[in-house]
């Protein structure tokens, strides 16, 4: 093959391989213009396209194309199979529609009528998602369901997405019962009514809030105060005493006590204390010392719950008298 | 393979190494087919979130797709002016092509943590696992490609390369296949979410 071409050749070569290119990025240009939403391109005209560049790119760059026979057997027949099995497995079992399903709406009859273990499948069947239909305290809700069997898979995904994103808010009060809904905690446990509480209750299941602190919202002051203080102390010890020394009294000239400090000591310090921790600090002189040393900031290590806790501490510890910091508060000076 | 003859006749007429190349490309399509059949099977089956319409970043694929289609082009000019036995050019499009490799490698990354940032960890739910181990697996390939790619570049440089065309089009078919399954999953996996 080396030196086969001559220079004639050479650049009818580089000329093909430029115009196999140009074809290329024109049928990617067009199979972009949906996800920009500029044009809607029905999904087998996609899969056409597709099917198109994958089959150039074989023939003109990998040279498929007047090449030995062998070499096509061997790339083109593990392809058909692949693709004949996934075929036949898909028909055999009805499942073409990729496409997420959409039921027709149930009536509540028809759900009534349905057994608890069996309305998951029904769910699957209606709108490709398992178990779609809401549970309130572990009773399934066929009211709702019978509404959520017309809805497709990306409108049932939107009911369960919430606790990552959310989105649960901007679904409350949804076009289906009125009620709020959000994904349960419990792994095919449906949908439960979201409400400010329950959302608590989930994160604090997945991890993301401190058990103290669901139901924080409703507790009276003094128990809202406990529960920041015994927070509070451990992420002292964890976070700030180690510069800030155990009683608060830091150390001269390297880094200020909270002891006494102006801010801390004092309820209008309240706002500049949770920002100095939640974005550090450095070169402010305090109480006429100015220090080398800066403070790093905690915003990206801390929670609002475990900044509102130590803030809390320190406020209300070694003889300051700078009352409490709420979680609330802190979230909204972020 | 002796180095004094760079195509020792085979009894099937096509040199070894492309042999080899394109039987292990035929077991590529089994491997990439079933990622890829698993993934569509799950396909709208999630029943929790985040969802892709959730986490995929357009303009993210889009650069990332035009990247990879233009190492292509690179790709099949380096073999081309291997075969032509023009090193120097060789080398450039070598070279270009593993700039763009890294560069899809780069883009593969910033999507994965932004997707980890998101909310959607490797087990979250059965979207994320096809997704991550069909995207993962084809990121791997990339980064082999582009590690062949410099073998290519070094041994050539050199003057190892007993047949330089040959090892450039064996390479290229692997670099070009990795560029197919990419042609599919950007279809199959992101552009149908948007029909």
């Amino acid at each position: 093959m080396s030196g086969a071409h001559d220079h004639g050749d050479h650049s009818g070569a580089i000329k093909a391989y430029l115009g196999v290119f140009v074809a290329l990025t024109l049928l990617t240009a067009i199979e972009l213009l949906p996800l920009f939403e500029i044009l809607v391109l029905p999904g087998a005209v996609l899969l056409g396209m597709s099917a198109v560049k994958f089959v150039v790119v074989c023939y003109f760059f990998m040279h498929l194309k007047g090449d030995k026979d062998i070499n096509k057997q061997l790339f083109f027949i593990p392809l058909v199979m692949v693709l004949i099995t996934f075929a036949v497995l898909m028909t055999l079992f009805g499942s073409w529609n990729l496409n997420y399903p959409k039921g027709s709406r149930m009536t509540l009859a028809e759900v009534e009528a349905v057994a608890d273990a069996d309305l998951g499948s029904v769910c699957l069947a209606r709108t490709g998602v398992k178990d779609c239909c809401p549970r309130v305290e572990g009773k399934i809700d066929r009211e709702t369901c019978a509404l959520v069997t017309a809805l497709d898979s990306k409108e049932v995904q939107a009911l369960y997405r919430g606790v990552f994103d959310g989105a649960c808010d901007a679904w409350a009060n949804s076009t289906i019962t009125g009620n709020e809904y959000c994904s349960s905690p419990v792994k095919g446990g449906g949908i439960v009514p979201h409400t400010q509480a329950a959302y608590a209750a989930i994160e604090a299941e997945r991890g993301k809030v401190d058990p103290a602190f669901v139901g924080f919202d409703a507790k009276s002051p003094e128990e809202k105060q406990a529960v920041l203080m015994a927070k509070g102390k451990d992420v002292y010890a964890a976070k700030c005493a180690a510069c800030h020394q155990a009683e608060g009294q830091g150390i001269p000239t390297v880094f200020p006590p909270l002891a006494n400090d102006p801010v801390a000591k004092d309820p209008a310090g309240l706002d500049e204390h949770i920002t100095t921790v939640l974005n550090g600090l450095n070169g402010k002189a305090i109480n006429g010392v100015a220090y080398a040393q800066a403070m790093p900031a905690f915003g990206g290590q801390l929670s609002n719950e475990e900044i509102a806790a130590v803030i809390t501490w320190e406020r209300l510890s070694w003889g300051n008298n700078g009352g409490v910091a709420e979680p609330a508060k802190v979230a909204s000076l972020r | 393979m002796s180095a004094a003859s760079a195509h020792p006749p085979t009894s099937m007429g096509v040199p070894n190494y492309k042999l080899w190349m394109w039987t292990f490309l035929g077991s590529e399509c089994f491997f990439f087919g079933s990622l890829i059949g698993t993934y569509m099977s799950f396909r709208g089956k999630t029943s929790s979130g985040p969802i892709p319409t959730d986490v995929f970043d357009p303009a993210t694929t889009t650069l990332s797709t035009f990247d990879l289609l233009a190492s292509s082009l690179f790709m099949v000019l380096a073999v081309h002016y291997a075969k032509m036995g023009d090193l120097k050019k060789m080398l450039a499009w070598t070279f270009a092509t593993m700039v763009g490799g890294l560069i899809f490698l780069g883009f593969q990354v910033y999507e994965f943590s932004h997707f980890v940032h998101e909310g959607l960890g490797f087990t979250t739910n059965i979207f994320a696992s096809s997704f991550y181990l069909l995207t993962g697996f084809h990121g791997t390939h990339v980064a082999v490609g582009v590690f062949l790619l410099g073998t290519l570049a070094w041994s050539g440089a050199r003057g190892h390369l007993s047949d330089m065309g040959e090892t450039a089009e064996v390479i290229g078919l692997y670099w070009h296949f990795v560029d197919i399954v990419w042609i599919a999953i950007f279809t199959l996996v992101y552009l149908l979410e948007y029909t």
